[in-house]
């Protein structure tokens, strides 16, 4: 009884703290609304932001590719309407070397996008839907909304532990972390779902085929399942892939855009970057060891350009390397394949006469083959195009030790 | 009789437990025999032992100010950062390959400069040697050189690493005597499941 007293006593104190500690409004404008004003919390977001993009910028994480920028930023500002243009944060797309597939936005403005989801993409249409999402988490503030939400929650919390420590934690420290999580680590399922829903309208406004948002979020899920790795940051940890597809067929039911054929979908401009997005995105994943990412990146580019020695000379170099089975799979790993190699390296060499990659990759697979002096002739070769290559000392040595693999 | 033994009991498991719960070693200008990670090596006076990780390193300053590490992986175990792995038939170029695809693959890193990738000798092994800076996240300039060959079952990864301003330089020619001086041990030995030796 006295126990069960002293429980509802300390249910009526937290209750009377919540109510008295207050709630920071999370019912703003949007940008370029009337009203739209920067707030004060809102104001150290983005200067928050503008440190985080500061060290980034000056890393080698960018993919140094201005005019893909441009492009990206154009198409961007393009779904916006003048009243966003003049009044709201200004856009800015710039590109991460990271082959997984993940964009993130910050409150200011800035929309990063890793070049492995621009590698996955076929089109304008479906690069649009992606620029629509992250530009609604910028333009609906979803990020001083999602820092207000959880302060409000910190402030319940605060109250609880008020008894014990009244001193602990500050609005610094906390404000810190979730700067910081609010913009990079994802948004609640709410906001997930509203960024998806007028991404969705920004698209459809400008005669994009909405259809292909849905099939972006196929590709991801793909990317997801071979992997096998947790699903990335654009999706956040709330609302799985599935259920955002779902979401986003429910929204095409609901708005017919009447015939696909006077839809856009593709522009010249956007193939134009693609094929080199491919090739470095395919280095990247041989980089993180994401092989069934570089395949499927590869046979992407063969497609697009079948007469290009370099694409079979990549197709060579995924042969070599060995490939885990997904977890979980019993299937054996995929030990590297010689002949499917030599095979690809000939197709390269035949395509282009003077490639001195393709020697090289040849002349590797002859000497694990122990075929001494045909690796030898290919590794001379190799020199002999590339006499500045930035791995001249091992294949000088190779060439000296008679070309066979060194075993211990 | 049974407090009697359980006292016996506690009292052995302390004493005899006090040698590894140290956390570092200070150690003398000798050569020393690490049997668990199948080597020996003469280290430098005044430089410490790190006990406490799954991993060889001894330091000056610190771990963070400068590390000598040494480390044997098995043929296709996970590293830290990318989802390749080492291959028994890798030449130590392809190892070279793999540890600068790891290093890449490190969210830490955010500036990677290569200043040299290049065949090396060590204990009489073909390996690889990497000359390298990076800037961490948190802006701190970091140089490190990082050796690696194929032994018996075993890849061998022998890293140095200081941050670039004053400790990488004073620290360099306590590496270079670490690395002339390294010698595998005998196979006889590497059964041994003894921790790191006591010196």
């Amino acid at each position: 009884m006295v126990r069960q007293r002293f429980s509802d006593q300390k249910v009526g104190f937290l209750v009377l703290c919540v109510f008295f500690c207050g709630c920071m409004s999370t019912d703003l404008p949007n940008a370029g609304q009337a009203g739209y004003k920067l707030e004060d919390d809102e104001g150290r977001l983005f200067k928050r932001s503008e440190e985080f993009i500061e060290v980034l910028d000056e890393s080698d994480a960018i993919y140094p590719n201005p005019q893909l920028e441009k492009y990206l930023t154009d198409l961007a500002n393009s779904l916006l309407t003048d009243e966003i243009k003049t009044s709201g944060p200004k856009i800015r797309v710039r590109v991460l070397k990271d082959p997984s597939l993940n964009a993130f936005s910050l409150p200011n403005g800035r929309i990063y996008i890793h070049v492995g989801l621009l590698a996955v993409m076929d089109n304008e249409a479906q690069l649009a839907a992606l620029l629509g999402h992250e530009m609604t988490h910028v333009i609906f503030r979803h990020a001083v909304k999602n820092f207000r939400s959880a302060i409000n929650k910190s402030s319940f919390l605060a109250s609880i532990s008020m008894p014990i420590d009244i001193v602990s934690g500050g609005l610094g420290s906390i404000f810190a972390q979730l700067a910081a999580i609010s913009s990079i680590y994802g948004y609640s399922k709410e906001l997930e779902y509203e960024a998806d829903e007028n991404g969705f309208y920004m698209t459809a406004k400008k005669n994009y085929d909405v259809h292909e948002g849905r099939r972006l979020f196929e590709h991801l899920k793909a990317f997801i399942d071979e992997e096998d790795i947790k699903e990335p940051f654009f999706f956040s940890d709330h609302p799985h892939v599935v259920a955002r597809i779902k979401n986003y067929d429910e929204l095409i039911a609901q708005h017919p855009q009447g015939p696909l054929e006077t839809k856009t979908i593709d522009s010249k401009e956007f193939g134009s970057f693609l094929d080199n997005i491919l090739r470095d995105n395919t280095h990247l994943c041989f980089q993180g060891g994401f092989f069934k990412t570089a395949e499927r990146n590869i046979a992407k580019f063969i497609q697009r350009n079948p007469d290009a020695a370099v694409g079979y000379y990549e197709r060579a170099q995924l042969s070599l390397k060995r490939i885990d089975p997904p977890k979980g799979e019993k299937k054996r790993d995929k030990a590297p394949d010689y002949e499917a190699a030599l095979k690809d390296y000939n197709k390269a060499l035949e395509l282009d006469h003077d490639f001195p990659e393709g020697y090289l990759g040849k002349a590797k697979v002859l000497q694990k083959q122990n075929k001494a002096e045909e690796a030898k002739s290919h590794f001379q070769k190799y020199l002999q195009l590339k006499p500045n290559a930035p791995d001249r000392a091992y294949i000088e040595k190779y060439i000296t030790s008679g070309a066979t693999v060194d075993k211990p | 009789m049974i407090k009697k033994l359980s006292f016996i009991f506690v009292l052995s498991f302390l004493v005899s437990g006090c040698g590894s719960l140290v956390p570092w070693t200070k150690l003398e200008a000798k050569r020393y025999t690490e049997k668990r990670y199948g080597f020996s090596a003469e280290y430098s006076e005044g430089w410490y032992r790190f006990n406490a990780g799954n991993f060889f390193a001894i330091t000056k300053d610190g771990l963070l100010l400068n590390k000598i590490a040494v480390e044997r992986k098995k043929f296709l175990d996970k590293l830290e950062f990318t989802k390749r792995k080492f291959e028994e038939s890798m030449t130590p170029q392809e190892l070279s390959e793999v540890e600068l695809d790891n290093l890449k693959s490190n969210p830490l890193i955010m500036t990677l400069n290569v200043f040299k990738n290049e065949p090396a000798t060590v204990a009489g092994q073909d390996a690889f040697l990497i000359d390298y800076e990076y800037l961490t996240n948190e802006g701190l300039k970091m140089r490190g050189t990082q050796l690696g060959f194929i032994h018996d079952q075993w890849v061998y990864r022998i890293l140095f690493e200081a941050p670039s301003q004053y400790y990488f330089g004073t620290s360099e020619p306590n590496f270079k005597h670490f690395l002339s001086s390294f010698e595998l041990i005998g196979p006889e030995d590497k059964e041994e499941k003894a921790s790191s030796s006591k010196p």
